[in-house]
């Protein structure tokens, strides 16, 4: 059958691409590794890049290096030069720290102005590299910055290198090969996603960053290189009170992410383009992006992202475990660890999808049938992406009529409803059977907590789809039920399994995934 | 359970109900957000497991990331705890802190005139649920206006913990000209005094005094093994806070009625409980407190970003407003409380500062006095 066949390609892709420490050696430099390998510097016209930015970034080029892509500053005569364009007080810089894991525990810096402002600190972030080896210090002519372009919408990217100690820094300020950690990931076609900012432990206790004064760190003192504290750069970005605390990082990113998918759903405004309408669903279907969940030290307490899809909080259900978004696992017992780095459904996907229901192009009810399908499964579920691969290969080769709409609003919700039906291909008989998850005027949904159940591919193939057919209030039930199950004694091995699983999954696709930490090797 | 697909129904009409917040019109009337039958807070679950409810506070207070007492303060988040919510009538805002949404709508057709300030789910009655509306209704032209301005501050949440019954006008408005607004309205006792009866000096007072005569009477739970869970000095204190007032489950209750009972139980407290509970809690007459200080993790008056004190000219730091943008009116469109209880109430930090000067013990004899330190109230795993 061609539903088993699919669920196993996926494994199987999840299995070949991990194994190994991240992707730092791939030779391939449009993969994401954490670092961006510059080659584009001899870029000899800055200035027609800059063309129609409207970022401050831009501006201080424009102003300070002309069109030579050459620049004499490290990263504090940077700094200083964007605390002069943007306005902001000096006392406004901040520098958040996390330790990039994928070779050693080497704290990356990122730097934000009018820090007490999110909307506006998210309009400009530097960030200093990972270390490519033995590095004793953050290297100061090494770094990163993107800005936003209120006109167009949208983050841009430059960086800034020197080729020697002594050298100047060249400009590239369109550096394609750092690009591919903030858009899709490798097993998703390239375009519609743009380019997004990442803090991959958004929620606390934010695992490897830096979190006071506000909180306690949770693995950042116990794994940075004591000697890194005094060492110069580092020092000199972090002393007083230019440390940040991850929670204050945290709104400055969430102020960054609604502005990325806040321009991404203004596409709904468009005049009707179904491919622009199929990328813009895209992310309710496939994991587009990721972040990482860890338990609050020893507390046990965790996001419910971690067992139940995040999106479900948004759509107005009245349940008290899945409404408060957290959530408090059995205590740590003996031989225990708590659960560090759990891939849970990222946030910029997740909110692509409320903002759709907020908007009104779909409904609630439309979430829930979506998500109804594989619940068990709240991340990575490739049983729903192939329904969108499938889906929109139908869609592309036999378009909708779209003479009597005026917006890809108007496309929305017709493009979802061919999204939710699903094939099914016996070799054996040349027969296909379909399958519409959201039949017109039904008020049901299709509870099936795990697609890899066989007997859900005997049922989905045999018709016997009505043992799933139910309505809303039992999936609640349901899912109430598994919840709850979730946190009691003896559960967080089965989670912690389940961590692999998915993390496993995340190193192998996601570029910009962090290590995580104690799941061994993942192909078996 | 009510028909959950009744709720996300119901949940979709929400969004499209007019109510612009007509604060005439109670929400525990008008427009229950949803409900699974199940009550408004835990203490409408008499079945609750106290003892697991008490894990669940003490796992966050101590094990967490987070640090609860200090040794100026006993501090907890603005943000209500699990299992209080909207079902059958608006709970939230059990914690000495009451928090709503303002904002001036848009306009509702392109190149209009924004409308009159709203506020949503702001309290106007001494019982629970006694609310503004909860939900607005977007036009498709504000819906494109508030996208136009994605992440612009658009509105406010505020954050009160000016209680009840101390009265006004804040000393920065017995002049029209210094009166500090939000969203254009004036702060007065109207808008931005707490409502609900328990937020108030008198409530948090028989808290303290309470949970100092028990203990020092002993007139309270105690260990009866060497593993029983009551030996901990937070589970002891919860275990207090249910048998005197069953509201264990909430944060501040909790925290101020452990460490009150640590005070008493190394000597602390004195024979004069009302004398102590003043001294924590001063009276309304003194003036000395007009409610419990509103802070940050990082520090009493380290708030958290997008967030501001609004100046009442005596330094009381009991107002906070923290900005909502364009995105966040649209997200929260259903209930914009809500949202500011998600975005912000987590770290909107409450303050109760101790009178640590003029503390001191005597530790007697007792089960629990070889743990005593110079700062019993801060309570360790």
């Amino acid at each position: 059958m061609k539903f088993r066949h699919a669920i196993l390609l996926g494994l199987v892709a999840g299995i070949v691409a991990c194994g190994s420490d991240g992707s730092d050696s791939d030779a391939n430099n449009s993969t994401c590794t954490g670092k961006c390998d510059g080659e584009n510097n001899d870029n000899g016209s800055l200035l027609a890049t800059l063309d129609g930015r409207n970022d401050p970034i831009a501006a201080y080029l424009r102003d300070y290096a002309g069109d030579s892509p050459i620049i004499e500053q490290d990263y504090r005569g940077f700094l200083d030069g964007m605390i002069e364009q943007t306005g902001c007080a000096p006392s406004t810089e901040k520098t958040f720290v996390i330790l990039m894991s994928r070779r050693r525990h080497f704290p990356r810096n990122i730097v934000t102005l009018c820090s007490d402002d999110p909307a506006k600190a998210s309009e400009f972030f530097m960030s200093t590299q990972s270390d490519v080896g033995g590095l004793a210090d953050i290297n100061a002519k090494d770094y990163k910055a993107v800005a936003w372009d209120a006109t167009a919408r949208k983050y841009n990217l430059y960086e800034f290198k020197a080729d020697s100690e002594d050298g100047p820094l060249f400009v590239d300020a369109d550096p394609q090969h750092c690009a591919s950690c903030h858009t899709e990931p490798t097993n998703l076609e390239p375009g519609a996603m743009p380019f997004t900012p990442i803090m991959n432990e958004l929620t606390n206790p934010w695992t490897l960053w830096n979190a006071e004064p506000e909180f306690r760190s949770h693995r950042f003192d116990e794994l940075i290189d004591p000697d890194l504290l005094d060492a110069p750069v580092y020092s000199a970005m972090t002393e007083g009170e230019k440390l940040g605390a991850a929670s204050q990082f945290e709104s400055i990113m969430r102020s960054a992410l609604e502005k990325t998918v806040g321009a991404r759903l203004r596409i709904r405004r468009n005049a009707p383009n179904v491919e622009e309408t199929l990328g813009l669903l895209r992310p309710m279907f496939c994991d587009e992006s990721v972040n990482y969940a860890s338990e609050n030290h020893d507390s046990g307490e965790i996001s419910t992202a971690a067992i139940v899809d995040d999106s479900m909080r948004h759509t107005d259900w009245a349940y008290d475990w899945i409404n408060d978004g957290r959530m408090r696992l059995d205590s740590v017992q003996a031989g225990e660890t708590p659960l560090a780095v759990m891939p849970v459904r990222g946030e910029a996907a997740l909110q692509v999808e409320v903002g759709l229901v907020t908007r009104r192009a779909l409904t609630p009810y439309d979430v829930l049938r979506l998500r109804s399908i594989d619940w068990q499964r709240p991340v990575f579920s490739e049983f729903r992406c192939d329904m969108y691969r499938q889906g929109s290969a139908r869609i592309l080769a036999d378009p909708p009529d779209t003479t009597a709409m005026s917006r890809n609003s108007d496309l929305v919700p017709v493009l979802f409803a061919e999204l939710m039906k699903y094939e099914v291909y016996d070799e054996d008989s040349d027969e296909t059977v379909v399958w519409d998850f959201a039949p017109e005027g039904a008020e049901t949904v299709y509870d099936i907590p795990d697609v890899t159940d066989p007997s859900v591919d005997e049922a989905l193939f045999y018709g016997l789809t009505e043992d799933y057919e139910t309505d809303v209030e039992t999936l609640a039930t349901n899912i109430e039920t598994y919840f709850d199950a979730m946190q009691e004694s003896g559960q967080r091995s089965v989670l912690e399994e389940e961590r692999r699983r998915r993390g496993c999954f995340a190193l192998a696709n996601y570029p910009s995934s962090p290590d995580v930490p104690d799941i061994g090797a993942c192909a078996e | 359970m009510r028909s959950a697909k009744y709720i996300a129904i119901m949940g979709i009409a929400l969004m499209f109900a007019a109510c612009g917040g007509d604060e005439s019109t109670p929400a525990n009337n008008a427009e229950p957000n949803n409900g699974n039958g199940k009550g408004d807070t835990p203490l409408d679950d008499p079945d609750r497991d106290v003892t697991k409810s008490c894990e669940d506070r003490r796992a966050l207070v101590l094990e967490g990331s987070r640090e609860l007492f200090t040794d100026q303060f006993i501090r907890w988040s603005c943000a209500d705890v699990s299992g209080v919510n909207t079902n059958n009538k608006d709970s939230r805002g059990q914690e000495y802190c009451e928090y709503f949404a303002m904002l001036q709508l848009p306009p509702e057709d392109e190149g209009g005139e924004f409308g009159a300030t709203v506020d949503l789910g702001r309290n106007i009655g001494e019982e629970e649920g006694e609310v503004t509306s909860l939900s607005l209704e977007l036009s498709e032209d504000q819906i494109f206006y508030l996208e136009d301005h994605i992440a612009e501050p658009l509105g406010s949440c505020v954050f009160t913990s000016w209680h009840g019954d101390v009265p006004g006008p804040v000393p920065a408005c017995e002049s029209e000209e210094t009166c500090p607004t939000v969203e254009g309205i004036a702060v007065n006792e109207e808008f931005f005094r707490m409502k609900v009866y328990f937020n108030s000096n008198f409530a948090a007072q028989d808290l303290v005094r309470d949970c100092a005569q028990a203990t020092s009477e002993g007139n309270y739970q105690i260990g009866e093994s060497e593993d029983d869970a009551l030996n901990d000095d937070f589970m002891r204190g919860c275990q207090l806070t249910y048998d005197l007032y069953q509201t264990e489950w909430r944060k501040s209750d909790s925290s101020i009625c452990a460490a009150t009972m640590r005070l008493s139980e190394c000597g602390c407290v004195g024979e004069d409980f009302t004398a102590f509970a003043t001294a924590v809690v001063p009276t309304v007459e003194s003036g000395e407190l007009r409610g419990f200080p509103l802070g940050g993790w990082a520090g009493a008056d380290r708030l958290p970003s997008g967030c501001r004190y609004v100046e009442l000219g005596d330094d009381s730091q009991t107002i906070v407003t923290c900005d909502l943008t364009g995105g966040d009116i649209i997200q929260g469109q259903s209930d914009l409380k809500g949202l500011c209880r998600q975005k912000y109430g987590d770290n909107v930090v409450v303050h109760v500062p101790l009178p640590t000067a003029g503390i001191t013990c005597e530790t007697p004899d007792g089960p629990y006095s070889d743990s005593c330190t110079a700062t019993p109230w801060i309570l360790k795993p």
